[in-house]
């Protein structure tokens, strides 16, 4: 009677949690499925050391856009830098948050009536927009801005970390060299020549200062 | 059963099998208490999982803005990302059923010059006159709100509101020539992060005031609003 009691029991509890894990097999996989279709939006980037900076460049739907997947440990205070073929350049540091985060920052650029580059840069806390003239004789369409040199490091899709002291570069845009040289005619321009058209990264308060002496130290 | 050395029937062990006898177990209840086990760590395993790929999804919606909609008869938004200074990108939901939603636009309405501007959370302060309604079908939208940039300091700027990628609204707003950047304000009740609103209740999009660059020129105030065909509400 006992065993028959406890068998009664073994099948109802077989058959309600039978019941609830297919249920929550059927919730899991339509999460799983939402969180895959988003994860092709934004890139897989998965965290193996919390303590250290990750960043993946992830695609967009036009050239001339530009985004990236960061991760940020706690207690890290961001400094965003840039600096533009004109030698101008601004900094703007990001309040300390304590927690690890993780965000997008965008860098969107476009040729207004072939004279003008305009460059919008977004984070989630911050935006920056500004204009770049475009020098005299350069013949700089739409298609030719694409085809700009991009190096940081970071243009790959892949995930990349560094340690919370680096200077972290999304960005270095540069003109190619065939432009580059009638950069070089146009000449009022001519000793930035070797600067890039726009240059775009972010570090701690620390990293800048050691890049800063790396810098110092070269020249 | 006898005791091999006295003979004697051994008590204590047939006591003890006795007793033990209850507590023995054929094997198809043995299997069905593997079963048992197996089923509910699946269900922990599966709990566990859900409500990992939750807290993943939250996180990720938050950085793809992606809209999500909990509530099918509730409006849902989220602030799409940007493209460019000076424009806003929003998504929305609006349910199929009553009350029907339409987009509004209020202004720009200027504000006399030396005067401090209007309150933009109290929206019956702007003026009925400025005003553009277009009806919105239920289902999922895309509204954009954009500056010709082509035009640079000038004084007014064409200025769009775009319903599904389709102008909807064109007119002249002052261009930063015109006001400064430092204590003009634009507010929103939606973020990066998708949200569903109470029935009947009215989403502001976007309420922008552009004070004056100089005390000469005026203020301006702007403001974009989900509303439902009853009238505002708060």
């Amino acid at each position: 009677m006992f065993t028959r009691a406890i068998r009664l029991v073994l099948i109802i509890s077989i058959a309600v949690g039978g019941w609830i894990a297919i249920r929550q097999g059927q919730v899991f996989r339509t999460l799983y499925a939402e969180k895959m279709r988003l994860t092709n939006i934004v890139g897989y980037m998965p965290i193996e050391d919390p303590s250290k900076i990750y960043v993946k460049r992830i695609a967009t739907d036009a050239p001339g856009k530009f985004a990236w997947r960061i991760y940020l440990p706690a207690d890290y205070a961001e400094e965003e830098r840039y600096r533009t073929q004109s030698g101008g350049g601004g900094s703007q540091s990001v309040s300390l948050p304590v927690l690890a985060r993780e965000e997008i920052v965008r860098i969107n650029f476009r040729i207004v009536n072939d004279r003008r580059l305009d460059v919008f840069a977004q984070q989630e806390r911050t935006s920056r927009y500004f204009s770049l003239d475009v020098p005299q004789g350069l013949d700089l369409t739409s298609e030719a801005l694409f085809k700009l040199i991009i190096d940081s490091g970071v243009e790959d899709f892949q995930v990349h970390s560094y340690n919370t002291d680096q200077v972290v570069y999304l960005l270095n845009v540069a003109w190619p060299n065939k432009y580059a040289k009638k950069f070089e005619e146009s000449s009022p321009l001519r000793m930035y020549l070797n600067a890039p058209i726009l240059e775009y990264g972010f570090g701690s308060t620390e990293a800048w200062r050691i890049q800063d002496e790396v810098v110092q130290r070269n020249n | 059963m006898h005791n091999a050395e006295t003979g004697d029937l051994d008590v204590d062990a047939q006591t003890l099998r006795t007793s033990n006898s209850s507590w023995r177990w054929s094997l198809s209840t043995l299997l069905l208490m593997m079963t048992t086990i197996a089923v509910w760590v699946a269900v922990f395993q599966f709990t566990r999982r859900v409500e990992q790929t939750r807290m993943d999804l939250v996180k990720l919606s938050r950085l793809s803005a992606n809209l999500v909609i909990t509530d099918p008869n509730a409006v849902a938004a989220v602030a799409l990302p940007a493209e460019w200074a000076n424009s806003s990108r929003w998504k929305i939901y609006v349910p199929a059923t009553l009350p029907a939603y339409r987009l509004v636009l209020q202004g720009p309405i200027q504000s006399k010059p030396n005067t401090t501007l209007l309150i933009s959370n109290d929206v019956t302060v702007l003026s009925q006159a400025q005003r553009v309604s277009i009806p919105i079908t239920p289902g999922t939208h895309t509204i954009d709100y954009e500056y010709d940039l082509g035009r640079p300091n000038e004084t007014v700027e064409k200025t769009f509101v775009k319903l599904d990628g389709k102008i909807v609204h064109e007119f002249d707003l002052p261009g930063p020539s015109v006001w400064q950047s430092s204590g003009s304000t634009s507010t929103s009740d939606t973020s990066d992060s998708s949200r569903s609103y109470p029935v009947s209740s009215t989403v502001k999009l976007m309420t922008q005031e552009l004070r004056g660059r100089n005390p000469q020129n005026a203020n301006y105030i702007l403001q974009i609003r989900l509303e439902p065909e009853s009238g505002p509400s708060q």
